[in-house]
């Protein structure tokens, strides 16, 4: 009797400690490797409006969709865009290949042609807003690409969130960023992003609105903002899909030129 | 102890607790040497470089240009350190970006396409050779920018985040010192070049100059008091009164947080001299006194004099203080507020002077003589004084001016006539590389960088054409090329840097395979994903594009080396059409070209940047001139345009400056006159005692004329102090005059004037004289100038008041000398009967 009474006791003492103990088991890559399992997606589209507002506090929209397919590991995506008129129809498509180098091809709808770019974008700025084109397709490192560090846990936006401190092994713009990640949806629900070893960061990404779609955490809002000179740029994403069957013909330059998949 | 003693006590305890406070407080003074701390903030300019700023970034870039002696830059070692030091750069404080020829990626054409490589790939022989080709193949972006044309020199450019201070920039500035310092080189030397290396240089030597010419002024102003005293206390005295006020002035700019700027650190050196003519008044009459009387004084006897002394030189010292107060205030009429504040803070300093000359200095007298005085040990300095008095140039110059009214006609009317002929050719500007000696590092690598790059000067032109897009509009994309190379052709600039070559380039490697006026038109296709099925109901069955690199071969690519103004030869219908393809190729720049654009896409205002290898006003006129020309006949309608940069301000601070100068001219002239004018009761003294300031003002121009000197942030302060200043001299003589004429005759009162007050006249403009010569040790050009031209005014008001003014009172004797209610405003020893003591 003794004996159970002393196993029951381990066990209860177990079960309270349960969530500590899976908590600490989590780690910075762990963490993060949620981070990336939770937008991972076989395909998606989606219908996203940028706007940029400047330091005075006047806005210019931009609107685009993206549709991206995954396949053997491998991504590609193509963005049309829809507004400012002046780039109404342009479309890029990227096709990412197995050696590092991704293909990239652009249309031209004044131009009427397809053109290659050779080029490596990543530090750019998309479509004049505070995203290089790097922080477009992710602003969180894999684990490959990064050491995350888990420096500790916070409250933020009323969610509980971990604080992973990731500095890149990849060649990249910035030379450490601060996540805060949701426990629960493990969305990224601020990013501060250092280009300098320094005490402030360059720019930070807030998310401003979450939701849950379908059983699957989406995020709705984000801004990022430059420090440097109070610019900034909200992410709305006004249509999402996930995991849909979708024409692989979408990401071929034929339908880059003619707008068809055949 | 005596009631006056411990009150004399209180005073100099007080006044030297006062100016220790004063003292701590010295850390708490900001320091702005630029040129921008003159211009109202409410300066249209201004507001036009914030509106710059605000929407195309920093513009105050810095340059570090690395060069090679012989040969050129573009070889293994000079690129490896130039990439060292690019990497390095980005890392330190407050940068935003850094640009040079090692992180710069060339566009060239791709397959089926462009390409972004690195200019700069490595240094194999090969590379080097791919780099030199690519430079030659894009004249028009790495020419004058990142290399200059004959290859001996490149550049680093250095774009600080906005809204970087003055303290993270001089901190940059050193950090970057120190690397070049450190980083290990060959050949290769470096220059630092752009306006914050200037400022910080002024705001560097600012405080070390300072630290030079107080005690040098200090120095000089010992000098004089001992060869008017050759006593301890008769230079020990006086000096304490002036560094006591000088440092509660500093105390008093601390506490009201104002800015020291090149004009306000004048202030306290300023002080030093003219407070140091009130101390000799009240010292040389005390010893005076003393010396009349042939024996031992007491105590009390010795209080009674000082109490005398006091009692006649009151009025003369206040009044002398209230016209150089009224110089100093006729600076309130500037549009500069540092002008402003310099004529607050220098009134402010002449009443502290005045209140140490009237009360700290007796006190001090009071303590130094507690005990009496024993006026034999004071007749080696009497004697001199007697020997003085009959001195022949006192003598020549009351004979020239009873004598020798013709020749003093005939020499006013030419200085008059010179003045007139000087004046317009004064130069008018305030470059502040001028500030520095030719041989100074800061002029000699800036020279340099001008000489081979495209010029350090920047002259920006922001056109707004207010809709979205607007500056795509193909017509006036190719007006501003016109404008560039009309600009590049004008003299004094180097280089015009407009968003039109990359537009250009764009379009030539976007058509590489096209052929004019054959494109068929395309067909759009609007999309929405979120209105279908995403294809699934399709058979997709993609295709790669034919290849077309036969078709390309078959023309001249020149063709497309051009804005694209014609709809047809690119297959487009219209304007509209054509704005929209610019617009296209702007997005394959990635919003590089915020400089440029004021938005990446449809861009309603676009800067250019002329860069300017001379800086001179002429130069600068002529090219603003050529601007605003250009714009006027060709800016389209209800667009705008505006013109800022740094030499934007530096025009506008030279206009200010003239309009200053005037104002405060004016302005001071009416005042001292008015001063006078009631003090003597009569408008006519006013005006007479306005001969030794126009005479002093004529000296100030005639030699800035004739010296090539600048009227500019610094000299144009000048002209209302000298009026201030040598408004003193006719005062005290018109004082004298008119006391010793009524008894004696203006003739026979005259002579005595002339010895009497005369004399103090020239130990007062020679003590100032070698007081200001002090700022010839200055290290800036511009002070030493002062220095220079306020000595020649001091020579001019003393000489005049001391020949012109007596020839004018002896020919016309003037009614105001001749009423017997004139006030005693001085009493000079000879007039003086011997007299007794009364307890």
């Amino acid at each position: 009797m003794k004996k159970t009474s002393h196993a029951l006791g381990i066990t209860l003492i177990l079960i309270l400690l349960l969530p500590w103990l899976l908590a600490a088991e989590e780690t910075g890559n762990s963490i993060m490797q949620k981070v990336m399992d939770t937008q991972a997606a076989t395909s998606s589209a989606m219908d996203i409006r940028l706007t940029l507002i400047d330091s005075n506090g006047e806005a210019r929209e931009r609107r685009i969709q993206t549709l991206s397919i995954t396949e053997n590991g491998l991504t590609n995506t193509i963005t049309v865009f829809l507004s400012p008129a002046s780039v109404k129809n342009t479309r890029f498509l990227t096709r990412e290949r197995s050696d590092g180098n991704d293909d990239q091809w652009i249309y031209l709808p004044a131009l009427g042609r397809v053109k290659r770019i050779a080029a490596s974008e990543g530090n750019g700025s998309f479509m004049g807003s505070d995203f290089t084109y790097a922080d477009m397709a992710s602003t969180t490192y894999d684990t490959q690409e990064a050491d995350h560090t888990l420096s500790g846990d916070a409250v933020l936006l009323d969610r509980q969130a971990y604080i992973v401190q990731s500095v890149p092994r990849i060649v990249s713009p910035y030379v450490k960023t601060i996540t805060w990640v949701d426990k629960e949806s493990f969305l990224p629900l601020r990013v501060e992003f250092y280009d300098k070893d320094t005490a402030d960061p360059s720019k930070v990404l807030t998310t401003e609105e979450v939701a849950l779609v379908d059983g699957r955490w989406l995020t709705r809002s984000i801004t990022m903002r430059t420090l440097a000179n109070n610019h900034s740029t909200r992410i709305e994403i006004l249509q999402a899909k996930y995991d849909i069957p979708m024409n692989s013909g979408y990401f071929t330059t034929t339908f880059l030129e003619t707008g068809r998949t055949q | 102890m005596e009631k006056t003693t411990r009150r004399d006590l209180t005073i100099i305890l007080g006044a030297i607790l006062l100016a220790l406070l004063s003292l701590t407080l010295l850390g708490n003074l900001t320091i702005d040497s630029s040129t921008d701390a003159f211009m109202p903030t409410s300066s249209p300019v201004i507001a036009v470089n914030r509106e710059i700023e605000r929407q195309f970034g920093s513009m105050d870039a810095l340059v570090l240009g690395v060069s090679v002696p012989d040969g050129s830059i573009l070889n293994t070692n000079s690129l490896e350190l130039i990439d060292l030091l690019t990497q390095r750069i980005a890392l330190l404080d407050s940068i935003d970006t850094v640009t040079s020829i090692t992180n710069t990626d060339h566009m060239q054409a791709g397959t089926h396409g462009f390409e972004a490589v690195p200019l700069f790939a490595g240094t194999s022989p090969l590379q080097l050779d791919e780099l030199t080709s690519r430079l030659a193949e894009w004249p028009e972006i790495y020419d004058g920018n990142l290399v200059s044309a004959d290859r001996s020199m490149a550049a680093i450019i250095i774009q600080t985040t906005t809204g970087t201070g003055q303290d993270e920039l001089g901190s940059l500035l050193d950090q970057l010192g120190e690397l070049v310092d450190t980083v290990g080189h060959d050949q290769e030397s470096f220059s630092i070049i752009g306006l914050p290396v200037v400022k910080q240089q002024i705001n560097r030597s600012l405080m070390s100059d300072m630290s030079i010419l107080v005690p040098i002024v200090g120095l000089l102003i010992i000098l004089v008091l001992f060869f008017s005293f050759r006593r301890v206390a008769g230079i020990f005295l006086p000096l304490v009164g002036l560094v006591l006020s000088a440092a509660t002035t500093i105390g008093i700019m601390a506490v009201l947080d104002i800015t020291f700027t090149m004009a306000t650190m004048l202030v306290p050196v300023l002080l030093l001299i003219v407070g140091s003519a009130y101390a000799i008044h009240v010292m040389s009459h005390f010893y005076e006194e003393v010396a009349l009387l042939n024996r031992n004084l007491g105590p009390s006897e010795t209080r009674i004099i000082i109490g005398e002394v006091l009692h006649r030189n009151r009025l003369p010292i206040i009044m002398a203080g209230a016209t150089t107060a009224a110089g100093f205030i006729a600076q309130f009429t500037s549009p500069l507020a540092p002008f402003r504040t310099f004529g607050l803070l220098s009134a402010i300093g002449v009443v502290l002077s005045q209140l140490s000359s009237l009360y700290l200095l007796p006190a001090m007298l009071r303590i130094t003589y507690r005990k009496g005085i024993d006026p034999i040990k004071l007749h080696t300095q009497r004697e001199m004084e007697r020997e003085f008095k009959g001195h022949s140039i006192l003598g020549l110059l009351e004979r020239i001016a009873t004598k020798g009214g013709i020749p003093l006609t005939v020499i006013s009317l030419v200085l008059v006539g010179a003045t007139i002929v000087s004046i317009p050719t004064i130069k008018t500007g305030t470059n502040m590389l001028d500030f520095f000696q030719p041989k100074s590092a800061v002029v000699r690598d800036t020279k340099k960088f001008n000489e081979t790059m495209g010029g350090s000067g920047i002259l920006t032109v922001m056109v707004d054409g207010k809709k979205a897009s607007s500056i795509l509009d193909p017509s006036f994309l190719r007006t501003l090329d016109i404008f560039a190379n009309t600009m590049e052709a004008t003299d004094g600039v180097g280089k015009v840097q407009t968003i039109t070559p990359y537009i250009k380039r764009m379009n030539l490697l976007m058509n590489q395979d096209s052929i004019p006026y054959a494109l068929p038109l395309q067909e759009q296709t609007d999309f929405d994903f979120f209105s279908g099925t995403f294809g699934v109901t399709g058979d997709a069955k993609p295709e790669l594009l034919p290849d077309t690199a036969d078709v390309a071969a078959a023309w001249d690519a020149g063709t497309y080396d051009e804005i694209p103004t014609e709809p047809a030869k690119y297959g487009l219908e219209t304007t509209s059409d054509l704005q929209n393809l610019i617009s296209q190729y702007l997005l394959l720049y990635s919003g590089n070209l915020g400089s440029f654009i004021n938005d990446t896409l449809e861009p309603n205002a676009t800067l250019v940047t002329i860069q300017l290898q001379k800086s001179d006003t002429t130069t600068l006129r002529e090219v603003h001139s050529a601007v605003t020309a250009f714009w006027d006949a060709n800016v389209p309608e209800g667009w705008d345009y505006a013109l800022g940069g740094g030499e934007a301000i530096s025009l506008a601070l030279t206009d200010l400056i003239t309009r200053s100068q005037i104002y405060s001219l004016a302005g001071a002239l009416l005042i001292v006159w008015l001063l006078v004018s009631i003090i003597f009761r009569s408008p006519l003294a006013g005006l007479i005692a306005l001969i030794p300031v126009a005479f002093a003002l004529m000296g100030i121009f005639i030699f800035m004329a004739l010296l090539g000197i600048n009227l500019d942030v610094i000299t144009s302060l000048l002209a209302a102090l000298a009026i201030g200043i040598g408004v003193d001299y006719a005062i005290h003589f018109l004082s004298a005059c008119r006391r010793l004429s009524c008894s004696t005759g203006p003739n026979k009162g005259l002579g005595v004037v002339m010895r009497t007050t005369g004399r103090a006249i020239v130990i007062n403009a020679a003590s100032v004289t070698i007081g200001f010569s002090g700022l010839l040790f200055s290290r800036f050009i511009p002070i030493q100038q002062m220095g220079i031209l306020f000595c020649v005014s001091m020579v001019f008001a003393g000489l005049s008041s001391l020949t012109v003014l007596p020839m004018v009172l002896n020919r016309w004797q003037p009614k105001f000398l001749l009423e017997r209610s004139a006030p005693a405003l001085q009493v000079e020893p000879d007039d003086l009967p011997e007299r007794r003591i009364s307890p």
